[in-house]
Order: C-alpha cells, then structure tokens, then sequence
C-alpha cells in the first residue's frame, strides 16, 4: 500500500474503505488508516496525554493532511484517482462497485471480491483560525478555495462541508471540501478497461440522501452539518441539545446560524452526484457492461441487509457464523471478517442513531452468539453521540459474550489510538478459517433483492439485461 | 585539521566513490542483459523474433491474430518496443496484429558501433527495409514522442507503405528547441506518471542504448524540424493529445494538427506523455474509430 498523494484525507470514509478493500482483494487485513508505523506509535503516546492535550495534538497532526489554498488550484485529480484505483491488484473481475462510500458496501465487494471506486473524497485545506461555530465566515473564507478546486478540474463538484458538531477539532485549522467526480477520471477509466471484462457488472452504489444546501455556483455547494447524531432541524434552528453542546464547549452562543439555504442536494460525505452516470453507460455500452444501481436513502440502510446476505451466504455453505463484528464508519476489516467466518454490521458513527440500530439488530436477530464492537474516535462530544453507557446498553442485547475492539471506555471519544489498536485487537480473534469461494454476483442480486426491500434499496438496471 | 585526518578523509572519499562507481557499473551491466521479454510478456502472448532488414538486425515485438489489420508501435527516444507491450495488448484484444519494432540502436537492435546513433532520416529507412523484409505492403502506424518523429518522416519519404498514422506525443515542440527545457519538461511528466512509471524500463533502454547514443539521439530529436513535414504528409493522421502531457504542450499539439493537410485532433483528458504504457487501453479506445475507418488496407502480404 502506497501513501495517498497531496489532496485526499487518509482518515475519511473513501480513503480508508478503498484501502480496507484493497487489502481484502489482497488476502491482507487492514491493519492501519494512517498507513504510516510512525504516526500509528504516535497515536499510542497521544493516548497517554490528558484530554484537552490529545484534542489539541490530535488537530495539529491533522494539519498535516490538508494542503494550502494556493495548492488547491493544482489539485491532480488523476493522480488521487490513479492512487485509488492502484491499491486494487490487476486481474479480471466479474464486476466492480462505483460510486457513494459506505462501510456495508465493502463487506459485499470482499465477499464478491471485486473492487469498488469511489465518487467522492475528502480533500482537506489548511485554515489557521478559524472559529468552527460561525458558519457565515467559513461560508465566506472557503469561496477562494472553492474558486481554486473548480479551476483545478472541470470534472469535480466541490461541497464545502462545515459541521462544528462533528468536526470542532479539525475545523479550528482546516477546511473541508468534498469532491464528487462528476466524470470519470481517465485512472478510473483505464481500471475499469483493464479489469472488466466484456459482459461484467458495473455496481452504482447510489445513496440518495439529500441536505439543504446553499449553492455557490454550478459546480460548488456550502454544507453546514452532516449526516450523524443531530438532526437538520438542530443545525439550521438549533435546540436544547445545541445549546447544551455550545455551552459544554464555552461557546457564546446558544445556536448556529448558517447561510440561507437554496436547495437539497447529494450529502457531501455519502449522497450520489448523478452527473457520473452518464459517462458509466456511454463506457458500459461500448464495452457491453451491465450497469445496475443499487440506490437507497440513508448511508445505515445497507448494514442489516449485508449482514443478512452474509448470514445467508454462510448458511448456504453449511457455515456457522457465530460472531458479528460491528464496525463504525472507517474501522472495518473486510478480510478479517471473512477470515473469522463473522458477519459484519457496519454503523455509520459513534451516534445515537447508529446505537439504536445496533441494539434493535441484536435484540431482533436469531443472532450469533458472540459480539465485537468497534468505535471511531473524532474527539468531540457532540450532539447525538452516544455514551459508552449507551454503547454497553446496546450490547447487553447480545446472546452471547459482547466486547469492545481497540477501544478504551476511559478515553472515548478522544481514544486516538483506537486507530492502531483495534487491527491489534482483531488480529487476536480466533478461530481461523480459510478463504471461501466468491460470492456469486446472481446470488448477491437476488438476496439484497430480498433483504433490502424493507430498508427501501432498490436495484435498477441501466444498461445490460435485468437482474 | 592536521594532515593526516585529511589525508585519511581523502581515501574514505576516494574508496567511497570507487565502491560507487563498481556497484553503479554493476547494475548497469545487469540492466543491459535483461532479456528481451520478461515473464508478464510471455504470459500475455507476446513474442519477439529478429530479422534481418536491409544492413540491420532488427528485433521486434507481435501479438494478436495473425490475419488481422496491421498496426507498427514506434517507440520514442532512446526507449524501445518494451514500452509498448500494454498498448500492443489492448490494440490485439480489439483484433489488430500489432508489430513493435526496435529502432537500429535501441532495445535489442543492437548496431555495430557503440556511439553513434541514426539519423531520422536513416531511422525511417531502417523501418521501411524491417517493412518490407516483413512483408508488410502497407500499415497503420502509432507513434510516442520521438517516434512521431520518424513516423513522420517514413510518411514523406516512403508514402506508399504508409495507410494511416497516430502521433501521440509529437515532438519536439518548437517554442522549447532546448535539452535543458526537454529535459525538465519529461522529469515534471515522470512526476505525474509514478504511479504507473514507465522509469524501470527507461533504465534499462538507456542501459542498452548505452549513454553516448542516448545523448546524440537527443541531439537528434531536438535538432529535427519536424513542423516542416507536416503539410507533406499526405496519409490521414491523428494527432492524440492528454491534456496532462508536459512535455508536448496542447497548443503546440493543436498546431501541428493544423499543419496536416488530412489531420484530425484528439484530446484525451487526463493522459500523460507516455499514454501508450500509462493508459493503454484508453489509448486504444481512443484510436479505435480512426484505425477502423473505411479502406483499411493494413495486411501482411503472403
């Protein structure tokens, strides 16, 4: 695994799921986001510090993600895209997921073992002083840099995202934009050209959640909130959940005040841009693909039906799964999973909503015996996170033994070496098994077929014959 | 200091650079003996054969079906038809019988003397004899940076082996007619294409090639006015440009299109100067309407 170029994020969804998979259709686990042995030890005495110190390191490393606003303007979009695509090993695949992030859809392509490109990445930019909480600065300070990214590349749809809930501590000196690719860079391209062959399948993983937005121009949207534990409402109104939060971080302010919004659009994070359709079936037709979208509303609707097509799968192959291993937003082990014979239940945050899903699958399932969770850390006690209290409450639903992978109770949300310790925690997970066969792409169409309609996932074909 | 810290600095150095200069000259060696087809070449049906055309023993690279039109890779400076193995498989996988020469000098051509290298103009005539020696009545050709240069050069001299060209890369810009500029311009383009880096068959080239010959062949490529055979050529020709190519700026590109007296121009976004080993199969799709087009009379006499 190579280090990421200038421009893409290691620790966000689309740089560490490509890596996760990556390392799965290697036969490998996916051992470290930072894909760095320093910073993974760094991570460790980080841990050891006090809370306000952690947080403060832990956004000063962060700078060294981000780029300049000056380097925006020479953003290589094919060189991210060439990285991307260069993690997966060449060799013929039956087919290959593109589009939205999400953790559940991994879990399906190792099992598939085919790869999976995404549309949309994290391209963090430096931003010395800025106050997370005044939404109409950020607004007005990030137009430079967007002028910057769109003159960049003419493929991209830049969303400035600002969520003070979720990411305080990065946004105190940084700034993020999410680029969708709105046509397929010529990395992807020659990828797909190389590794698909004549009649494969081409997955669209399409996620329809929407946001207000405020629009900046034709390619370029302001973002302010995120998918995750509070609601819309509470970001452009606010509520006594805000203002506790505000007033918990000392903030003179009881509520947020963003731009006016002047439309929905895709989520910055996980929501679908459909201009890149049209350059998916112009190059599915020449080369006779079948093109099926796979699109659903909220990021978590794929998570009970993988899981459910991996309890199927392994019981059509007289496999008895007796673990489930919960992941949270980039802290997912495709190979280890498999390795384990594990079914996997991917959860987008460490958010109440996430815990809700979490308890009613465990109180619900037939359920295996065994539970391990894993919690992602962004060190800030935001709106709608859940406690450990809450985390252990939903596991006291488990038939069997529930543990936590790589995380320490004491220090969540601010547990920074959860990053390191939870591929340590895996690995010491037994018992073994060897490799299955793939999942077969007939049979992965028929079961989300039948366990995805009650979570709303419909599959539509695009071009090429019906599934 | 006292004198005998430095005198024993002096040999540290000297013995430093000794042990430097073997090892370099070892790997040199061992560059240069590499075989001609390496064991992914076998594996995706790749051949290489010599013959004998004219005064040269020329070696040469084919793969796809045999009775199928005829398309000649023409490799760029220094380099050799190693560098076109991906591209020659993604034109044979859309049914093309794809031959790669080496140019006398390069790759495994080798020439009697060490030093010199061809001119151009002796270049072309080379490919012409390997042509006929091949029985190869007419083709279509591609060529990468230097080897448009012959191209175009086999175009004027020898028009009627000549069905239809692909320049990909033309050189040599004429705004930047220095080695300085040229040289800068393809280690900045290296830079954009480390992720698929054509550098470890570079050195190996060069290796063969051997550094007095890659530095006259530069001196050749920089020297060449290749802007004054462009209105000659009568051959329909494609100007392939990426938009990412540092070394062939797209104006410079676009003029040379507009030199051509039956040229068309296309811009492939996001390629890089080495498009046939970096994106082969884009490439390939790219050239696909044009090498396809009507009267395609590329075929191996029999």
């Amino acid at each position: 695994m190579s280090r990421p170029p200038r421009g893409i994020a290691r620790f966000d969804s689309a740089a560490a799921m490509v890596q996760a998979l990556a390392a799965a259709l290697h036969d490998k686990a996916f051992t470290s986001p930072s894909q760095s042995a320093v910073m993974d030890k760094l991570m460790l005495v980080l841990n050891a510090l006090p809370s306000k110190s952690r947080e403060l390191i832990y956004a000063f490393g962060g700078m060294a993600e981000g780029i300049g606003e000056g380097q925006a303007r020479r953003l290589d979009i094919e060189a991210i895209s060439e990285w991307v695509a260069g993690q997966y090993p060449d060799r013929h695949y039956p087919a290959a997921f593109i589009g939205s992030s999400n953790g559940a859809m991994i879990h399906l392509a190792a099992a598939m073992k085919v790869p999976w490109l995404p549309q949309t990445f994290l391209c963090p930019v430096r931003a010395l002083g800025n106050d997370p909480d005044d939404a109409q600065r950020a607004f007005q300070e990030g137009l430079g840099t967007v002028a910057n990214l769109l003159e960049a590349d003419a493929r991209i749809a830049v969303h400035h995202m600002h969520d003070p809930n979720q990411d305080r501590l990065m946004l105190q000196q940084m700034t993020y934009f999410r680029l969708k690719l709105q046509r397929l860079p010529l990395a992807y391209r020659e990828f797909l050209l190389r590794n698909l062959p004549r009649g494969g399948t081409l997955y669209v993983n399409r996620c329809n959640r929407q946001w207000p937005v405020t629009r900046t121009g034709e390619r370029s949207i302001f973002q302010f909130g995120a998918t995750g534990g509070a609601t819309e409402a509470e970001y452009f109104h606010g509520s006594p959940r805000v203002a506790e939060y505000l007033r918990r971080y000392n903030i003179p302010r009881t509520h947020w005040e963003p731009p006016k919004t002047t439309e929905l659009s895709p989520e910055a994070e996980w929501g679908f841009d459909p201009a890149l359709l049209q350059d998916l079936k112009e190059l599915a037709e020449q080369h006779q693909w079948r093109v099926i979208e796979i699109s659903y509303v909220e990021p978590e609707a794929l998570s009970v039906p993988t899981a459910e097509i991996y309890r199927q799968w392994y019981g059509d192959q007289e496999v008895r799964a007796e673990r489930l291993l919960v992941g949270s937003f980039l802290l997912c082990d495709p190979h280890t999973t498999l390795s384990l014979r594990a079914i996997p239940l991917w959860l987008l945050f460490g958010v109440e909503p996430s815990a809700d899903l979490l308890e009613r699958f465990l109180a619900q399932a037939a359920g295996p015996e065994e539970v391990d969770l894993m919690l992602f850390s962004h060190g800030t006690e935001g709106v709608g996170l859940a406690t450990m209290q809450r985390w252990r409450q939903a596991l006291s639903r488990a038939k069997g033994q529930a543990r936590l992978i790589g995380v320490d109770p004491q220090r969540y949300p601010r547990d920074f070496a959860t990053f390191t310790r939870f591929a340590k925690d895996l690995q010491r997970l037994k018992p073994r098994f060897d490799p299955l066969p793939p999942m077969k792409l007939e049979f992965f169409e028929q079961a989300l077929q039948r366990h995805g309609e009650a979570w709303g996932i419909k599959l539509q074909t695009l071009s090429g014959y019906e599934p | 200091m006292k004198r005998s810290s430095r005198n024993n600095l002096t040999w540290i150095l000297a013995g430093s650079a000794s042990l430097c200069a073997v090892a370099g000259y070892r790997i040199y060696r061992r560059l240069a003996r590499m075989p001609a087809l390496s064991e992914v070449s076998l594996q995706l049906g790749i051949k290489g054969e010599y013959i004998q055309a004219g005064p040269w023993r020329m070696f040469f690279r084919s793969v796809g079906d045999v009775d199928g039109p005829v398309v000649v890779l023409v490799h760029g400076l220094v380099i050799s038809s190693r560098y076109m193995e991906p591209l020659a498989q993604a034109l044979a996988a859309n049914g093309y019988r794809v031959l790669a020469p080496d140019l006398p000098g390069y790759g495994e051509s080798v020439m009697g003397s060490s030093r010199n290298s061809l001119s151009i103009q002796s270049l072309s005539d080379a490919l012409f004899l390997w042509l006929t020696a091949m029985n190869v009545g007419k083709a279509s050709f591609i060529g990468n940076s230097f080897g448009c240069q012959v191209l175009t050069m086999l175009a004027v001299r020898h028009p009627a082996v000549v069905d239809r060209l692909v320049l990909q890369g033309l050189t040599v810009d004429p705004e930047a007619r220095n080695l300085f500029t040229q040289i800068s311009r393809a280690f900045l383009n290296g830079r954009r294409e480390r992720q698929r880096s054509s550098a470890d068959i570079g050195r190996v080239d060069y290796a063969k090639a051997g550094p007095w010959r890659a530095l006259t062949s530069m001196y050749r490529l920089i020297r060449d006015r290749v802007e004054t055979r462009l209105p000659l050529i009568q051959a329909p020709c494609l100007i392939l440009q990426g938009n990412r190519d540092l070394v062939v700026p797209t104006p410079w590109a676009q003029r040379a299109c507009d030199l051509l007296p039956n040229g068309q121009f296309r811009l492939l976004e996001g390629a890089t100067h080495t498009m046939n080993y970096v994106y082969p199969f884009s490439f390939a799709q790219a050239v696909a309407d044009f090498l396809d087009g009507d009267n395609h009379s590329g075929r191996i006499d029999k």
